[in-house]
Parts: C-alpha cells; structure tokens; sequence
C-alpha cells in the first residue's frame, strides 16, 4: 500500500520538486491503517459518483431486444430474421404488407396493372416517396461528392427536400440483388422476372471466364491427357468430363472477345487470335464427341488453342491492380447491358416500373413485399462500389450502411448504430404516410443473454422481446407464470417454420458404401418410430404442434397441407416395413448415425429418436454433435445418414417449402429425386387457376411424404413477451410481418424509471 | 534496463509471428466452412467459389500472404466472415476499448480489496479479520463468474434495483461487470499479500528491525511490502492482458459489447480473420504488459538485474 503512495510522490517530484517533497513528508507522517481507511473512503466515494452521477440517455418510443449482433444489413444480401427485422424499416418496397390480414397494400407504388396473362405488372410509383437521412448533410457529401456546382445544388435539394424514389431505383436494387457477385441468399427469388436466371448465369460465366485461369487449365489438362482421354471410351467419365471442360472454356472466351470488341487498344488482347482458339477449342471437344477422335488432330487444335489463349492471360498477368480494377469496372458496365438486354424490368419514365414474369407467379406482389426487393439509392451505392481486379467481381464498400452515409426511404432512417450494442431509428422526416406511424424512435438493442434480456425487460427499460429462445427453461418457466395467471405478456405464436430429420436418399454415402436408407421403406420405418406426440410433450415442451407434413399447418391461407400422407407414430408397422426391406429385427442395418450441431435441444431429441429406434426397430443409432460450422458443410455434402434440420418459409406460397426436394435444388440435402414430384411442380407452375395450382402442389407433397426424404417433427412455435395493454397493434403472426411502424406503445405516466413492470 | 526493453523489443515480432503461424494453422485445418450454415438457403456452388476467391479463401498460401501483407502496410486485419458489413479493424475498435475499461476498473477494485484484505489479514494474522477475509478470499477464488455475476445481478439489479441489469453506456453500467471480474484476482492478491508478507514478516531482517524498535506495523509497510508486493506484480501482467481483452461470461451476463464474446464465437464461426486478429491482439497486449512487468519489477527492487 505505501508503495503507491510512495510512487505518487515520486511522480509528483518531476513535476514539482517543491510539492512532491511537502507531499512525501506528509506521506509517511500518516499511519498506514489511516491510508487504510482513506482508501475505502475514496473507493465508496468513487461508486457513489458512478451510481448517482450518470445520467440516463432519453427513452425510445419502441425498445426491444435481439440475441446477437446483425450479420449484414445490406437489403439485398441478409438473411436472417433479425436483420430483416431492422433493415425492413429503413427500405420500403413497392408494396407493404397489410397486417393483420396478410394482404398486400400499396407502399412506394400507389397502384399496379397486371396485364391479363398475369406477366406484367405495372406499378405506379407515388410521387411523394423520397429518400432521405437521419444525418443528411454527411450523406450527401457521399452521394454527390464531388465539387461542380451541379453536385453542390444535388447536396442541397436532397438536404431540404430528399430525392426521389425512382422507378430506376428499383431497378438497380434488383440488380443487385440477381447479381451473383454478393453470393446474395436470395437471388433465386428473382428467377420468377423473365431473363433473370439468365442474366444471373451470363455474369456467373463472365466472371468465371474472367482472369482466364480456368481456361488456361481446362487447355492444358487437355494437352497433357490426350491420350489417355482419346483411349478411354466415349461415355467414360474422363472423357465426357473433359469435353465439357473444353466447351465451357470456348464459351467462356465469348466474353473476352466480347469486352475486347469495342476496345483495340492494349492492353486488351486483340481479338481475333481468341477468335481463332475458340473455334479451336469448339473443334477439339467435337472431335472428342466422335467415335474416332483423331490424337494428331486434337493435340494441334489444343496447341493452336493455347497460343492465343496463353498470351491473353498474359497480358492479364501484366495489368497492374489500377488497370485491373479499370477491367472488371468494364465487364461490370458490360453487365449492366446485359442486364437491360435480359431482365425482364424496364422504367418508361422515373414514376414507373413494368415487370414482366417469366411465367405467371401468383404470389409476385407478396415477393415484392419481401426485403431483398428494396430499392437502392443508386448515386450514394455508386459512389461506395469498387471492383475486386482479381476475380472481376463488384465490392461494395460495407460502410455504406453506416448511420452518417445510409440514404433510406423507409418509414424510419437510421440514427445511430454501434456494431454489437444497439441501433436507434428515428421516424424519417420525408416519408409519405408519417401521420399514421405509431412510433417516432425505435431502439434495438443487443442483448446475447435470455436472463438479462428479462431482467432489463421487469425493470422497464424493454418493451419487447421477440428472440426469447422457445427451447430454454426460461421460456417454459415463463409459460408455466402464465398458465398461472401470474402474466398475461407470454405470447406463443406457430411459426411458418417445420423441424425436422434429413433421410439421405442417395444411393450411396459419400465414401462409396451402400447406403440402406435408398430404400424408401427404411425411411418410412424410421419415421414410424419417431413419436411425436411425446417429443413434443416432453423434449421441446412449449406448445409446438407435432408435424406430419413439411408445409406447416395453418401457416398458408390458401393451402392445406396433406396430412393424411403423412407417416403416423406405428412401430409395427415400421418393423413390417424393414423386414420388408431386407432388415428383420434391425439386422443388418448398420452405421445409423443421427448427426445434429450441438446447441438448444438438438441432443435431447436426438437422443429421445435413437432410444426409440433401438426400442422398437433394435437398431444401434449413432449420436454426433458438432459445431455449427462444420454440420452445415456436412449437410451441404450429403455427408451423413441422418440429421436434424430446420425450414422457415420466406413468402406466402407453397413453393417456398415444395421447392426444396426439386432434383438438384441447392437446397435439397437428402438428395431426393423424384420424377413425378418434379413434374407436378413443373405443372404447378403453369397453372394459371390457383385452386388448381394448389391441388398439384398438395398432389405434389403427398407423393414427398410418401418417400419420407425427410421426417418432419414438429412445427416450430415462437415466442415473444411484451405487456398487451401498453404494446399496442403489435402483430402476431407465422411469417415474422412485423410492420413496427403501426405499433403504438402507451407511455406509462405513472411508472417511476427503474420500478418494475406491473404483472397482472 | 535500456537492454532489456530492446531486447523484449527484438523478441516481439518473433513472438508475434509464432503466435500468428500457430494460430493460422489450427484455423486453417480447423473443419467446417464459414460460409455455410446449417439452415436456410445457400447460394450457387459458382458463387461460392468466386467468394471464396475474393476472401483468398481457397488457398492457404495465397491467404497467408495476403494477410502479411495487408496487416503490415495497412494495419488491416480483413474482413469479418461471420459480421459481413464489418472489418476485423472495426470489430476491434468498437470491443477492446469497452473491454479494457471494463478490465482496467476490474484490476483497480481487484488490487484495493485484494490489498487491502491481504494486509489487514497480515497485521493481525490469526485474528477474526483475518480469518474473514482469506474465506472471502477463497470463496472468490472457487465461484465461477457466471455464478458470481448472476448473483450480483440478481440482487442489484434483480431485487434491490440499485444498479442496471445490463448494457452499456453510463457509469452504472461498470459496476456489477467490473466487480465481477475483479472477484477473482482481488482474491488471488489477497492471499498473494497475505501469504507473501507472513512469510517476510518472520523474516531475519524484519526482526532486527523490529529488534531496533519499529513497530510491527511500520515494517510490515516500509519494508516487507516492497518484497510481498513483487509476486502481485508478475501477476498482474498475465491478468491484465486478460481481464482487458474481455471476459466471455461476464460480457455475456451483463450484456457488454466488447470483446469477449468473439474469442469464442469466432472458433464457433470458423471466422478466419476474426481469429487471426483478435489472437495477435491478444498476443501484442499480453506481451506489452510483460513487459511493463519487467520494467516495474526492476524498478521496485533494485538487486534484480536484467543482462
């Protein structure tokens, strides 16, 4: 202890000898037990300023929790409910949703024509939709940077009045989000405007073809196994893959005799010899096709191939990162031409935008209710878009939706946002239809911990908690209060989402054995044994309704699901089934593992699934948990006999679910592949008549449910506490539509700050 | 001591460089993909190659340079793979000035309780003061955060209301967090002090002293302090890399957005350049407060010579 008064003192020497000297006297003419006392003097009086000394920052309107910080809050990229959740305030799309009804009601468009064979639709833009900013002036200087007078008068227009939302805006957000260079989540829901697929796969290629690698390799693998390639026969799989390799190479030099086309001077490489070796290339793979591909010929037209191909990429190897950047700037305009050339979206004038579907989509205007159809303010994303030199691929700056750059032209703009802790969003001054918005100020804030999540919600500073975990014991202990009658602020609403167990359907696991589960009937017997009602009861325990489809119950307004295909708990009938199957008893059905990441009560059902199948079917299950990480790469790979798995639904159509198990789906982990479902899908989607539509897809997910690729379990329910009679207009419902701009929250006048919420 | 700090100078990128091919290597064949997730959809096989490519994610040498190269000329430490819109740079700048405050309070009320119980235990050892607080002291020791955090929690913010339940943002904030985090090592002191100054208290020097008439008190302060205090220096070092690069519990607990949390989630999210950097900042700071360590120890005893 004397040892840091002595050092203070000795501090204080350097800076004043006099004072120093006076204060070391007085140092050790104190008695250390005094020093004692002082300090704990000193320590109190240090919490006391803390606690009574700082003040509290000013209430939002809406407070409420989330459990983690967002990934991305870019409209065209996220995909996570939470941040969704946030973002969908700042952007509004054409249409809004209309709650509770679950309809469409105008948003930034104020009507929309749709032509009579249900392909165009044209929307009217309002005319007083604009963007703006909760810090105007900083997002201006970012948009229109630059020193004009031109760009000065655009700063100033947008600080007093905002800008307009176009109909080119629209666009260009669409754009963004089909482009592939995002890796968007959600650009497939794109695919139903005409030429989107298309122009996605054309960038796709582009930027595949662009630094010329691959193709070089494709060549020169080529050269090296000719013979081997020519000896092996037409249907082997070498050969078969080579031709592709070499075909897909010729193609892909298109786009370089395409950006090259306009542009002779170096140091693009000139076209014609690339000419020349695509024409090469195309010759080599038909000889390869023939049933006697001639090596001599081959190799020459590989070698001539090679020349111009090599010096191309040379030429590529040379540019230096400016000159590259000024490259994949030119494949992206480039792009943007395609795009116009392509997609199926046009803007007659800035007040309207005409879609044309590349086949009647009768659920188009719920879609574009959906976030990824935001628009983008272009100048402001412009101004922060770079180019990756290397692969050609756009960048865009990931500041640009910092709170002192993001332009918006949803109800709210966004205030504040500290990565991690919070994001506040003041109601936009410059939106059209502020005067029925309940809320001038929503705070977010991040809180990872259930507990604490509760005890700021009691203490009054949270309204709202919409990410309580459904599967924790603070959930059930909160449910079992109500059921009490001690709360009324418990909210258990099914959600649009199925659990469920993933049936590998392939014929054979990754490392080449036979894989049983081939064999429907195994699946089927599996799923027989998997008792729901008790899972439900007893493992997951917050009012989840056992599944027996995939598409969830009540959660579609228009579709009932089949639940008459679905397979009901019948261990006799499962034990029927395997001996069937080859299996009696279980025998020789071996290396049944149950794969799930470990977190939430994955294990405990997962446990519950394997004691009933060694039970009643007397097979042994393996358990394996592991990290988020790497479960998902084993599901991506098929790499595994079974695993738990989870489905949210993301807009209000049947498809969203049924498209899933679509041979060669992304997204179809079992690897199930049916022809007669996939045509009923194919059919579905020509089907003008809704009722109709409906009927194929039911049809459709019969037949699903009958191969069992999957066991579902339950229908995933969630849960969300806040006080009914303060939170106002807060919408309940499957699909997470929130509309927060419509919720009111009564201030309660007579509640003192810190005094716990009354429960009734 | 001019050599010494050179010399730990010398040895600082050395040390920084094992820690970052150490850890680069276990991130690297660490299973599993950041850019997948076990729900939802995912974009085309295509994308995914070209993103891979644009995080220099496909090869591990090209990766490595890369990286080298970006943190030495820039500063930069890459972009996060699990926080899209943020750098590992932001990431950083928005957690470890909370977590060092947090951490630096933490260490501040550790060393007064911890002081303080460790020397009123040694002037009356055996006494009930005494007794008191090595208990207390033990009970610090054994009691996990998260039980003491909770309960803390539970009281203050829980029954009696006094103090937030968590965040961040105003004073009151500190408190609970900080006083858990500084359960342990003020413990840890405690019975440094207590134990260390017992010992030297029977010490031959101290009893000529005190055969020369100082009091027990004042031999306890003027002279077995400075040696007793010596072991709560090298302590401190280690501790204070520690408690100030963030503590996952207690920021889980109370809700603090620092830095404590990433040391885990970006295992969990197989975050490559979270990892990467949150390591050599870990790395850099323990290896700084070592070396204040040093500097201080040959400051409050003379005999020790650094060569």
């Amino acid at each position: 202890m004397s040892h840091e008064i002595v050092a203070a003192g000795r501090a204080t020497v350097v800076g004043g000898r006099q004072f120093g000297v006076l204060l070391s006297c007085r140092v050790m003419s104190l008695r250390p037990i005094h020093w004692l006392i002082l300090l704990v003097v000193l320590d109190l009086g240090a919490m006391i300023w803390l606690i009574a000394g700082a003040g509290e920052e000013e209430r939002a309107d809406l407070v409420f929790a989330s459990n983690d910080g967002h990934r991305m809050l870019d409209p065209q990229r996220l995909s996570w409910n939470h941040d969704i959740r946030v973002v969908e305030l700042l952007f509004e799309r054409l249409v809004r949703m209309k709650l509770p009804d679950m309809v469409v009601e105008p948003g930034a468009a104020e009507s929309w024509d749709v032509s009579d064979d249900r392909r165009t639709y044209t929307f009217h833009l309002r005319s007083d939709a604009r963007w703006y900013s909760a810090h105007p002036s900083s997002a201006a200087t970012r948009a229109w940077g630059g020193n004009s007078p031109e760009q000065s008068k655009r700063r100033a227009d947008f600080i007093a009045d905002g800008d307009p939302v176009t109909a080119g805006d629209f666009i260009y957000g669409w754009r963004r989000a089909i482009m592939p260079d995002f890796a968007a989540d959600y650009s497939q829901l794109f695919f139903v405007i005409e030429g989107a697929e298309k122009f996605f796969n054309w960038r796709q290629e582009q930027i595949a073809s662009y630094n010329l690698e691959s193709q070089q390799k494709a060549i020169d693998e080529a050269i090296e196994n000719v013979d081997k390639v020519v000896a092996a026969g037409r249907d082997d799989a070498l050969r078969q893959d080579t031709i592709a390799k070499l075909t897909r190479a010729s193609a892909h030099l298109e786009y370089h005799i395409d950006a090259v086309k306009d542009k002779p001077d170096p140091p693009n490489p000139p076209d014609t010899p690339l000419i020349a070796a695509q024409a090469a290339l195309r010759r080599a793979a038909a000889q390869l096709e023939s049933d006697k591909p001639d090596v001599a010929a081959i190799r020459k037209e590989l070698e001539d191939a090679k020349g111009p191909v090599d010096s191309a990429r040379a030429v590529f190897e040379k540019l230096n990162p400016m000159e590259r950047e000024a490259r994949a700037k030119a494949w992206y305009d480039r792009a943007g031409e395609e795009f116009k050339k392509t997609v199926g979206v046009s803007a007659p004038d800035d007040r309207t935008l005409v879609v044309r579907l590349a086949q009647p989509t009768p659920y188009f205007l719920e879609l574009t209710a959906f976030i990824t159809f935001s628009p983008a303010h272009k100048p402001s994303l412009e101004a922060q878009l770079g180019f990756d030199g290397d692969t050609g691929m756009i960048v865009q700056d990931p500041y640009w939706m910092r709170a002192d750059r993001l332009i918006c032209n949803g109800p709210y703009v966004l205030e504040r946002r500290r990565f991690r802790r919070d994001m506040l969003m003041t109601a936009n001054p410059k939106y059209w239809d502020r005067a029925n918005m309940g809320n001038s100020s929503i705070l977010e804030l991040i809180v990872p911990e259930k507990i604490t999540q509760l005890k700021l919600y009691d203490a009054g500073k949270i309204d709202w908690l919409p990410d309580l975990p459904t599967t924790s014991t603070t959930a059930s202990d909160l449910l079992k209060e109500q059921k009490a009658g001690r709360r009324n602020d418990v909210h258990v609403i099914g959600a649009s989402g199925t659990y469920f167990y993933n049936l590998n359907c392939m014929e054979k696991f990754l490392d080449g054995t036979p894989n049983p589960l081939h064999d429907p009937r195994v699946r089927r017997a599996l799923s027989m044994c998997i008792d729901r009602d008790l899972i439900v009861e007893k493992v997951a325990s917050l009012g989840q309704r056992p599944a027996y489809t995939f598409t969830p119950i009540d959660a579609l307004p228009t579709y009932q699901p089949p639940v008459e295909a679905g397979v009901r708990y019948d261990p006799d009938g499962a034990r029927k089934l395997l001996a069937e199957a080859g299996y009696p008893g279980g025998e020789g059905l071996k290396g049944i593992e149950i794969l799930y990441n470990t977190a939430n009560e994955h294990e405990r059902l997962a446990q519950q699934i394997a004691y009933t199948w060694k039970q009643e079917l007397g097979i042994s299950v393996k358990l394996s948990g592991m990290e988020v990480a790497t479960f998902g790469e084993r599901l991506k790979n098929h790499d595994f006999v079974v695993t738990r798995a989870g489905w949210f639904g993301d807009y209000l159509d049947p498809t969203t679910f049924l498209e899933k198990f679509q041979t060669g789906n992304g997204n179809n982990d079992p690897g199930y592949s049916n022809e007669q479902f996939d045509g009923l899908l194919r059919q579905a989607a020509g089907e003008l008549d809704q009722t109709k539509r409906m009927a194929l897809l039911r049809e459709a997910e019969a037949i699903m449910l009958r191969d069992q690729p999957i066991a579902p379990i339950y229908q995933y329910t969630q849960l969300e506490v806040f006080d009914p009679d303060r939170v106002k207009n807060m919408p309940l419902n499957a699909w997470h539509f929130r509309r927060l701009d419509r919720v009111q929250v009564i201030k309660d006048q007579s509640r003192k700050p810190g005094e716990p919420e009354s429960r009734k | 001591m001019t050599r010494l700090i050179l010399w730990r100078l010398v040895q600082f990128p050395v040390i920084l460089a094992a820690v970052f091919l150490i850890t680069f290597f276990l991130a690297w064949v660490m299973p599993g993909n950041p850019m997948e997730r076990p729900e939802g959809r995912r974009p085309p096989i295509e994308v995914q190659i070209a993103m891979k490519k644009q995080y220099h994610l496909d090869n591990k040498w090209e990766f490595m340079g890369t990286y080298v190269v970006n943190v030495v000329t820039k500063g930069d430490l890459g972009p996060s793979l699990k926080y899209r819109d943020q750098r590992v740079n932001d990431i950083l700048a928005s957690g470890l000035p909370i977590s060092a405050l947090l951490g630096l309070l933490s260490l501040v009320i550790a060393l007064h309780l911890g002081l303080f119980a460790g020397v009123v235990g040694a002037l009356k050892p055996g006494s009930l003061l005494d007794l008191g607080s090595l208990t207390i002291a033990l009970i610090g020791v054994s009691l996990p955060t998260f039980v003491t955090g909770t309960l803390l929690l539970l009281v203050f913010a829980g029954v009696l209301h006094w103090l937030p339940a968590g965040g961040w943002g105003t004073a009151q904030h500190l408190i609970l967090p900080a006083v858990t985090l500084a359960a342990l090592p003020a413990a840890y002191i405690a019975r440094l002090v207590r134990l260390g100054l017992a010992d030297i208290m029977t010490s031959d020097y101290i009893r000529t002293a005190m055969a020369k008439g100082l009091l027990r008190r004042e031999a306890l302060f003027k002279h077995a302090m400075k040696v007793a205090f010596l072991p709560v220096l090298s302590f401190l070092g280690p501790a204070a890399a520690g408690t100030m690069t963030g503590s996952f519990v207690v920021e889980k607990v109370f809700s603090i957005p620092g830095m404590g949390d990433y040391f885990i989630n970006a295992v969990l999210s197989k975050d490559q350049y979270l990892i990467l950097g949150l390591v050599i900042t870990y790395a850099t700071i323990l290896v700084a407060f070592n070396l204040l360590v040093d500097v201080a120890y040959a400051w409050f005893d003379p005999r020790i010579e650094y060569d």
